[in-house]
């Protein structure tokens, strides 16, 4: 993506650090060229996100929800219909030992 | 050297024992189940499954907040935090941030202290993890079983300043979440799970102090105590050598009974809280509160009152008896039936506590039965009451005709008559029901 220098005078800027904590937290391992590409791409993103505080939000209530439905549960009971057979449990899984997924040790000891 | 005192406050993880899951239809007894039998699209975090919750779950919390003298948010709701960890496929938990259940409880030790709990949320259990080591490397395995399973989380505030108040704080937080029957709160099964953040302050000095370390993944009572007192020491010893503590996270080893560090690098939590969309909130109008509290039933404070106001008998046997509900509910049986048969409270409960004949007994009128037959044998024979009734009849003729004229209380002048005859060892009952028999047959 090719930015004009106005775009980039008005743009926020995200650091290094900032992807790089983004990436930590959504667990990607990027490359230098990947971090400065990002960093560019994420920081117009955010920009754009800005034109939202052009809104008058005076008497706004924050909500989280649309539909305006409260309270809804179901009754505790097991329907086994929704249970998955192993078959189709495992059936993404890279890898798998006894009926257990197997992935990349966790923690080292 | 300096005094120290420690500042510590818990967070307890309760697994709620609702039959089904709290976002899901799956079954949530996961405990010795075949890995990944129990799942569902919504529990394996697949995309576009949608969370439902569970009602009874929602129920037990509010009934722990109210027998715990928490607040009780009319508005709450769920929130996601994120984190990315193999346990949580969909990478955040279904959890409660800014609104939890409940709020600002209060529990009273013995002491008379108070502990000041800050909220009790709900949120969903995670998928379970072992680490193995074989020819092929190191790898982890996950089962899916445990995940989604309603799970509820009490924060205290830093009111602790010894591990006495911890242990007996737990324990009494173990005992009203069986009394209301949400949890079996078992800690071997994981069902309850504790982590203790400490630090140390200089005793002379009120700040709270800058560092804390948080004691995770210890599964009984006993070992937390050690943890504690070990860490105390530790930190005393870091302190009084002019070294800062580090903050971090620290796991116990139960085989040297010390603590060790689980992670060096803490980097700042960064869990991007937000609503959970997917989940319309919740309001909870007075009357549904109101009724859940009536559900509550006798938690294990009132009852130690009325154990002891009410039945006169030591202390320890009431904590003995209190600890497990449903032998103290057998021990109220008991006292009811001996009101007929006067054996004595203290007789009873020392038979249940010190030698367990309430195992051998499952209904108290055999438990009863069983008593009076060890106890006869120290009563007067029939015969002996007999003759003590019938002397004591004819030497009162006025207690007699006061009876029959309708002055009931007489009744315990003639008892303690028979009683002076026999020495003492008449059966209370027995001579009562055969006094009223005489009085009342026709002359």
């Amino acid at each position: 993506m090719l930015y004009n220098s106005e775009d980039l005078l008005n743009m926020i800027h995200l650091t290094k650090s900032d992807i790089l904590h983004l990436a930590k937290l959504s667990g990607l391992t990027l490359t230098e060229k990947e971090v400065k590409e990002l960093s560019y791409d994420l920081s117009s993103v955010i920009t754009f996100f800005e034109e939202l505080k052009e809104t008058n939000t005076k008497n706004i209530l924050p909500t989280s929800q649309t539909t305006g439905l409260e309270n809804i549960t179901r009754a505790d009971k097991i329907d086994t219909n929704q249970t998955l057979s192993l078959e189709d449990v495992m059936y993404n899984a890279n890898d798998n030992k006894n009926n257990l997924f197997k992935v990349p040790i966790i923690l080292k000891k | 050297m300096n005094k120290y005192i420690p500042v510590i406050g818990l967070e307890v993880h309760i697994e709620l024992s609702t039959v089904s899951k709290m976002f899901c239809s799956c079954s949530a007894l996961h405990f010795a189940k075949e890995p990944n039998t129990q799942v569902c699209p919504t529990c394996l975090g697949l995309p576009g499954a949608m969370p439902y919750p569970n009602k009874i779950a929602i129920k037990d919390v509010l009934k722990f907040g109210l027998a715990t003298n928490s607040k009780v948010n009319k508005f709450s709701k769920f929130d996601r935090k994120h984190y990315m960890y193999p346990d949580l496929p969909k990478s955040y938990q279904i959890s409660q941030y800014d609104l939890p259940f409940c709020i600002n409880g209060k529990i009273s030790l013995k002491s008379g202290k108070t502990i000041n709990l800050r909220r009790i949320h709900l949120e969903e259990d995670t998928a379970k993890l072992q680490h193995y080591e074989d020819e092929t490397g190191q790898y982890s395995l996950i089962d899916f079983n445990r995940s989604g399973v309603a799970l509820c989380e009490m924060v205290t505030e830093p009111d602790f300043e010894n591990v006495d108040d911890v242990i007996e704080f737990l324990k009494e937080i173990q005992l009203i979440v069986r009394y209301l029957g949400i949890s079996q709160a078992d800690m071997e099964k994981g069902s309850m799970r504790l982590e203790a953040n400490l630090s140390l302050r200089p005793e002379k000095d009120s700040i709270l102090p800058d560092y804390k370390i948080e004691l995770k993944n210890i599964n009984s009572f006993r070992f937390l105590e050690k943890a504690l007192n070990y860490e105390i020491q530790r930190q005393a010893d870091l302190l009084n050598k002019g070294v800062k503590v580090a903050q971090e996270t620290r796991g116990f080893d139960q085989l040297k009974n010390t603590t060790f560090s689980q992670r060096i690098k803490e980097e700042a939590q960064d869990y991007r809280y937000f609503p959970e969309p997917d989940i319309p909130p919740f309001r909870f109008e007075d009357k549904f509160i109101f009724v859940i509290k009536s559900e509550i039933g006798e938690m294990p404070q009132e009852k130690r009152v009325r154990f002891a106001n009410d039945y006169k008998i030591p202390q320890n046997y009431i904590e003995v008896l209190l600890s497990d509900k449903k032998r103290s509910e057998y021990f109220d049986k008991l006292a009811e039936l001996d009101k007929k048969y006067s054996i004595g409270l203290n007789t009873i409960a020392n038979l249940m506590v010190n030698k367990n004949l309430d195992q051998e007994y499952p209904e108290p009128e055999l438990f009863i039965k069983k008593l009076l037959e060890i106890t006869k044998k120290d009563y007067s024979t029939t015969d002996e009451n007999t003759n003590a009734v019938y002397e004591v009849l004819h030497e009162f003729p006025k207690a007699v005709s006061d009876y029959n004229s309708g002055k009931g209380a007489v009744i315990g002048f003639l008892v303690g008559m028979v009683q002076k005859k026999l020495g003492g060892k008449g059966n209370p009952k027995v001579i009562t029901d055969m006094l009223i028999l005489n009085l009342k047959s026709p002359k």
